[in-house]
């Protein structure tokens, strides 16, 4: 039964992070847009959190350590506050759009704009942190947000060209007329969706939490691989769904509630309901995973007592944490910015920062005084050190790209 | 050999019974003329860092510890003696409780600020 739960952090930070509002507006927009020419960025951000979240998984089975821990520990306190502050920057902004979200959803339901569900939902989740252990958290939305997968279903039901899919997925052709710029800043947003930092601190902190140790090192790696595995392939069935529907006819999904079009043209009530369940849950559950990666890098990096297993009493701090992050997104909401606009902008920025984080983790990965014998062999050095390289890239090309696509707008 | 740097500085402090400590903020040195520095003790919590950062930051960490701790502006960060230290791995053990090192002074201050006061808390 251990297993079984520790099988299950891979499936929430699948389906709660990997499949969230980053991926929700990203890829429906880059298969609208695109076509199939940006599924090769669902390969490489795949490959590349699966090593990420391998690699942190290791270091919290053998050290015991958590990525803050470690990246205070290797960069010192002065260099180690660029990654804390970029992290809990891009933490509060994702927490903005997840809640952004769960209340969008509402308001397609009710008609109501998502603003007056804004506090409704940061309050929900605010409660759901107060009262649920780690484990309620982890289990109630991975089970809920699994009828995300109706963009599966969507997808073989409209048959596309598999073939085709399957070579533009390695050999991608960008469609006349599209500019380079653009479709560079599309890929970059793209990465940083499905690579979304707070993942990663959420893995690595789950994996203490759950008291993983050196019999756990098979299950890390499976959980790493099947888990985001299965999230990218909702991924590629959401680019696919949208590349089938809107390409052909130039349209553009401008805002939430239109990326359900293609299911509910396909699916019917089905695919309706489907969409909705899936993406106030996924959402939902990527909201309790930011605000919780939100706390934990804080008290991980400061030293105080962390943990969800913990009361409130207990981690008086880490519950402040998530609570301000809370409120401080709320702030945000309320200035009435674009939550579509702000999910683009949050995706690229979370590009932008993951070298930060990686790097540390590395080098953490390949000491022998806090590896043993779990340190970075061979393979999974030329992975790490591949991916670093990509990551680096990324980070150095994003803000020209920024500036050259017209501020993400192509 | 111990590699101060490396092995001590921004670790995390564990007690005499494996509980958070915080992190080694900073170290105490003993300079002799020609000799080798000597370290007296680790320090911790409480604007230890933001001295390590300069005065601006010194000044704004003390309004933040008012506003949020409710603490005077001259609370000294915590030092311990480096006899007190008792291993050095992955993280600095020490053989004092943290309650009675006063290394929880931050945490206890902001429950009974704030989050003892939210419904619930005390469950």
């Amino acid at each position: 039964m251990g297993k079984l739960s520790s099988l299950t952090l891979g499936i929430i930070t699948a389906v709660g992070g990997f499949i969230d509002m980053g991926e929700l507006v990203t890829c429906s927009q880059a298969g609208a847009q695109y076509r199939y020419a940006l599924l090769w960025t669902i390969i490489v951000g795949a490959l590349g959190i699966i090593v990420y979240s391998d690699t942190a998984g290791r270091v919290a089975i053998a050290s015991g350590r958590s990525l803050f821990d470690v990246i205070r520990e290797r960069l010192g306190f002065r260099l180690a506050l660029i990654p804390l502050a970029g992290a809990l920057l891009v933490n509060v902004l994702t927490l903005v759009i997840e809640l952004a979200g769960m209340a969008l959803v509402l308001q397609i339901l009710t008609h109501l704009s998502y603003l007056w569900w804004f506090p409704v939902v940061a309050l929900l989740v605010a409660i759901v942190l107060w009262f649920a252990s780690f484990k309620v958290v982890e289990n109630s939305a991975s089970l809920l947000g699994l009828t995300i997968l109706v963009f599966v279903v969507c997808a073989l039901k409209q048959a596309p060209p598999w073939g085709e899919v399957a070579r533009q997925a390695i050999l991608p052709r960008i469609p006349t007329g599209s500019g380079l710029a653009a479709y560079g800043f599309a890929a970059v947003s793209l990465i940083g969706a499905f690579m979304t930092p707070f993942e990663t601190y959420f893995y690595s902190s789950g994996a203490i939490e759950e008291k993983w140790d050196g019999s756990d090192i098979v299950i890390n790696r499976v959980t790493a691989t099947l888990g985001m595995g299965f999230g990218a392939l909702i991924a590629v069935a959401m680019m696919v769904v949208a590349a089938q529907t809107f390409f052909p006819h130039g349209l553009q999904p401008q805002s939430f509630g239109a990326i359900r079009v293609p299911l509910v043209a396909t699916l019917g009530g089905l695919g309706f309901a489907g969409f909705m369940l899936g993406a106030f849950f996924c959402t939902a559950g990527a909201a309790l995973e930011v605000a919780l990666s939100t706390a934990y890098g804080a008290c991980q990096f400061f030293g105080w007592d962390w943990g969800q297993s913990h009361k409130p009493k207990d981690a008086p701090v880490f519950a402040l944490w998530y609570l301000v992050a809370i409120l401080i997104a709320m702030v945000i909401a309320f200035t009435g910015i674009d939550p579509i606009k702000l999910t683009i902008y949050t995706t690229a920025l979370a590009a932008f920062s993951l070298p930060f984080t990686f790097a540390p983790l590395l080098i953490v990965a390949n000491d022998e005084r806090y590896m043993g014998e779990q340190r970075n062999g061979l393979l999974a050095n030329i992975a790490g050190v591949f991916f670093l390289i990509v990551l680096t890239v990324v980070t150095l090309i994003t803000i020209p790209l920024f500036f050259m696509s017209g501020f993400g707008g192509g | 050999m111990v590699h101060l740097g490396r092995d001590v500085l921004d670790k995390e402090i564990l007690d005499r019974a494996g509980y958070k400590g915080g992190k080694v903020d900073d170290l105490l040195l003993e300079l002799r003329d020609g000799e080798r520095p000597v370290v007296r003790a680790i320090v911790t919590q409480h604007g230890a860092l933001a001295r390590v950062l300069g005065d601006r930051a010194e000044r704004w960490a003390a309004r933040c510890r008012r506003a949020v701790l409710g603490f005077a502006d001259e609370v000294p960060p915590i030092v311990i003696g480096w006899e007190r230290v008792t291993r050095i791995d992955v993280a600095v053990h020490i053989d004092l409780e943290r309650d009675q090192a006063g290394l929880l002074r931050g945490e206890r201050a902001i429950w009974e600020r704030w989050i003892c006061h939210i419904p619930w808390s005390r469950r």
